[in-house]
């Protein structure tokens, strides 16, 4: 029954809703509340290198990982499953109820798409989120001209910068590699599944 | 497990753009993207021309998915446009396929 469609793996969409709604915020709040610290530092001890460079980052930062928020949470509506149908309308698998199943299930399978959609550009949002974040804390742990600590803070940066080059590069690996594991098990079940006799 | 792979190195997109997951009974191939030429105009335009303008245009255009597709699959003789344009509407899919068939029995008759 291909009318409906389905995640592959199948898990993504609850490992989907934890980063959006419980991941994102908290980096959100993470990434105000920095924003707030370099607002906030006296212009006179030069604290930060970049303030104004920082403080960009870190806004670009709260935008986007809240304007992933909001997709996800406009995209979730149209996610759920074969099992959310049987459970929310009152159907079995008589044929008296088989046009009735096979039209929900065709709906299924086209709010499946717009969750897609909405999905992904929640997903782009937040991976760009992330990595703006990194960059904004390098941006933040530069030392200023004669600034104490500045071995450390130097290290601390160039730390998170790879982390941040790290995690572009597994996130590019990632895109490719999910899209390759949907069509190669599309294929594999297309291959293997017969006709239902009462198809 | 799939929720640590994608909050801490980024999260993966649930479709690669340009493709969609075919809708016929049992099939589960992801179509797309469309090779450039295949379009929904000039599939209509094909449609126009019989049966085998349209066995050209789908050996051109649709070779690499068609034995893809499952075995009782009603859209493997759609070109990958077509799956694409109505990803989000099965009505619009079958319409599509209603009128390729109606098109390729007519011009044979």
């Amino acid at each position: 029954m291909a009318l409906l469609r389905a995640p592959v793996p199948l898990g993504y969409g609850h490992a989907s809703k934890e980063a959006h709604s419980i991941a994102a915020p908290l980096l959100t709040g993470a990434a105000l509340a920095l924003a707030g610290v370099v607002a906030a530092a006296d212009k006179d001890k030069k604290i930060f290198y970049w303030p104004g460079v920082s403080l960009l980052m870190l806004v670009a930062t709260s935008m986007a990982l809240l304007a992933s928020i909001q997709l996800h949470h406009y995209s979730r509506q149209f996610s759920y499953s074969r099992q959310d149908i049987h459970d929310w309308h009152d159907l079995d698998d008589s044929p008296a109820d088989e046009a009735l199943l096979t039209q929900l299930y065709a709906w299924q399978g086209d709010d499946y798409g717009k969750w897609a959609r909405n999905n992904d550009r929640a997903v782009h949002c937040f991976n760009a989120g992330t990595v703006l974040l990194g960059l904004g804390v390098v941006t933040v742990l530069i030392p200023p001209d004669g600034g104490q600590q500045a071995p450390c803070r130097w290290a601390a940066a160039g730390l998170v910068l790879l982390c941040t080059v790290v995690e572009v590069a597994w996130t590019l690996a990632i895109y490719r590699k999910t899209t390759q594991l949907r069509r190669e098990r599309g294929s594999v079940l297309s291959a293997i599944a017969k006709p239902r006799e009462n198809a | 497990m799939t929720s640590h792979a994608m909050t801490l190195p980024g999260e993966g997109r649930v479709a690669e753009p340009g493709t969609t997951d075919c809708r016929g009974h049992r099939c589960f191939t992801v179509v797309g993207p469309a090779l450039r030429g295949d379009t929904i105009a000039a599939w209509h335009a094909t449609l126009k021309g019989g049966a085998e303008a349209m066995d050209i245009y789908l050996a051109t255009y649709n070779a690499q998915f068609a034995h893809k597709h499952g075995a009782s699959c009603a859209f493997r003789y759609l070109p990958p446009s077509i799956h694409v344009a109505c990803k989000e509407s099965y009505e619009t899919l079958q319409a599509e396929s209603e009128l390729a068939n109606r098109a390729r029995f007519e011009f044979n008759r």
